[in-house]
């Protein structure tokens, strides 16, 4: 081989150690940028995975605790839950329930009436039910003659039904129509005749 | 295929340089190569298919099972933290149903002395059950109820993540008890459904959370219990919506009789005949308008019968339960020795938003209106 050709030779070799150095730069760049990227990733990840199942194990212990301490009080909220179901039956039931509306109602006459102090009520009419978002209602007419003292208690005792320990009826007034028979509201001993529509709520 | 390109032409003799260049840069795509397998089959499931086969790990599942596990954990304590939350605040609207109760019979215009007497007592230790409940609640509260979770991307609210799961727990619960007739089973059928509202209410929460409770007086109290009723769903709050719609129509009539008495002094005491005055022969109320009609008449011993009108008028105007007061037509017959009767017939309004309920007072403070 001749000089010329040594040379060329050599020309050519250090061109190729040139390419290939050029390339390995590339790769290099390339393969560490994405390897040190997804390095981070991983040791992300990693640490994740770590701090997950201390995470775990700690919540296990906690379901344990939440767990028997829920247990610990639902017999309470049980005899509660009974408790308030029952009360609510009674004052909010879950149907219209007019027969015994219409025994709480006779009961509120005989609860109030008395010789001197008037109090009868002589027609009771329910109307159709009217249905709300949350509830439904029985509207129902009444028709009363009273004392003034009897027809103060009387409007009490629907302007503070609903009470669970009362028991009575969830009710209120929707509208009164009343006159005096002797034309005056002055002294109890008046004679007061009104029509009462009164709400009937109960569950939807 | 470089090498390839590289090799064209190339000549016999061989540099030792270029050799192990060559090694190098083969060492540096085998390494590449082999650190994208790897990072793709540690980070991602596009080599699933191979991983799997050779039951390699992968890091980013383990991961994604990890969060799976803590979300499931967490929504299962955040399950019985509700259901506790739930029947503390069973209790609190039990006993706020009594002091409510009480409040207003203690503030109430009508009621007797008596019932104040005992309404006043209740009161007190009504107020000692629900502090007792509200601080249950508010250390309940005081809990972590999410975990954040380390994920490779952002997924969303975590927030929203851990309340979806506790519904979907509950509503699962609630499903497979549905059809049980067991009267247990119906309570917690029902408890499930109600738990649900609870989960995520971020409003109940911070009025617990941001409430002194013994910073309250009662009527303080009395509005705490209304508002934590307006914000849980069970059937105590909606009878508490029902009621807070009532008007206390004997506390209006009330109203109606003392604004009278500051016009006729006589009024209520049967002296109508004899000097005359104001009386009444009908009331009509109605809920639905907010509407109030007075029929009745004025007597005078002198000619003055339209100027009690006008008064009686302004009085009830200056009333904090009624507005538009009036009667446009006056008129009267009679002499000035039989006196003078003009009829009297007022519609009026109450006042708009007005509630009986409104007018609590404090418990210590006599409702002055009772002061006749």
């Amino acid at each position: 081989m001749s000089d010329a050709s040594k040379n060329i030779a050599r020309s050519i070799i250090k061109r190729k150690v040139r390419t290939y150095l050029l390339l390995i730069l590339l790769v290099l760049v390339a393969a560490g940028t994405y390897s040190y990227l997804k390095f981070n990733e991983y040791i992300h990840v990693k640490d994740g995975i770590a701090s997950t199942a201390n995470s775990l194990n700690s919540l296990g212990t906690v379901i344990v605790e939440e767990k028997s301490d829920y247990q610990n009080t639902k017999d309470d909220f049980n005899n509660l839950s009974k408790n308030i179901q029952s009360s609510i039956e009674d004052v909010f039931p879950s149907i219209d329930d007019y027969t015994n509306l219409t025994r709480q109602i006779d009961l509120i006459e005989s609860d109030l009436v008395t010789t001197n102090n008037p109090f009868e009520i002589s027609s009771i009419t329910y109307q159709d039910q009217i249905e709300e978002d949350n509830y439904k209602i029985l509207p129902v007419k009444l028709s009363i003659s009273s004392s003034a003292n009897n027809f103060t208690k009387f409007l009490h005792h629907i302007e503070n039904s609903g009470n669970l320990e009362s028991g009575v009826r969830l009710m209120d007034v929707s509208s009164i129509k009343l006159n005096f028979e002797d034309s005056s509201r002055a002294g109890d001993s008046s004679i007061i005749n009104f029509n009462v529509q009164i709400n009937a709520y109960f569950q939807k | 295929m470089a090498e390839n390109i590289l090799d064209k032409n190339s000549e016999k003799p061989r540099s030792v340089v270029l050799v192990l260049v060559k090694l190098f840069f083969s060492f540096l795509v085998i390494a590449s190569v082999g650190s994208v397998l790897f990072f793709t089959s540690q980070l991602t499931n596009k080599l699933e298919g191979i991983t799997s086969n050779f039951n390699l790990a992968n890091i980013s599942n383990e991961l994604a099972i990890h969060n799976d596990q803590i979300l499931d954990n967490q929504t299962e304590i955040n399950f019985y933290r509700y259901l506790k939350i739930k029947g503390y605040f069973d209790n609190f609207s039990y006993f706020g149903d009594f002091y409510i109760q009480s409040y207003e019979v203690l503030n109430s215009q009508t009621a007797s002395e008596n019932e104040k007497y005992e309404a006043r007592m209740s009161l007190e230790n009504l107020k000692r059950n629900l502090r007792d409940y509200f601080l249950k609640l508010n250390e309940e509260y005081k809990n972590p109820f999410i975990i954040n979770l380390i994920v490779k991307e952002e997924t969303g609210s975590v927030d929203i993540m851990f309340k979806d799961a506790l519904v979907d727990l509950l509503n699962e619960k609630a499903l497979s008890i549905k059809n049980n007739t067991d009267p247990q089973a119906k309570r917690d059928y029902k408890n499930y459904l109600d738990t649900r509202v609870l989960a995520g209410n971020n409003a109940l929460k911070n009025l617990i959370l941001n409430t002194d409770f013994d910073t309250l007086d009662s009527l303080g109290l009395y509005s705490f219990i209304k508002n934590i009723n307006s914000l849980v769903v069970n059937d105590l709050s909606t009878m508490q919506e029902i009621k807070d719609q009532r008007i206390k129509w004997s506390d209006i009539i009330d109203e109606i009789e003392l604004r009278t008495k500051q016009i006729d002094n006589y009024y209520t005491q049967d002296y109508y005949d004899d000097l005359g005055g104001i009386r009444y022969t009908n009331y009509e109320f109605d809920k639905k308008d907010r509407s109030i009609s007075i029929v009745g008449e004025t007597k005078r011993i002198d000619t003055k019968n339209f100027t009690v009108i006008a008064n009686l008028i302004d009085e009830l105007n200056s009333s904090d339960f009624f507005e538009n007061a009036e009667m446009r037509s006056f008129n009267k017959s009679g002499d000035l020795d039989e006196g003078y009767t003009a009829n009297l017939k007022l519609n009026l309004d109450l006042q708009e938003g007005f509630s009986t309920n409104d007018m609590a007072l404090d418990i210590a403070e006599e409702p002055k209106l009772l002061n006749k």
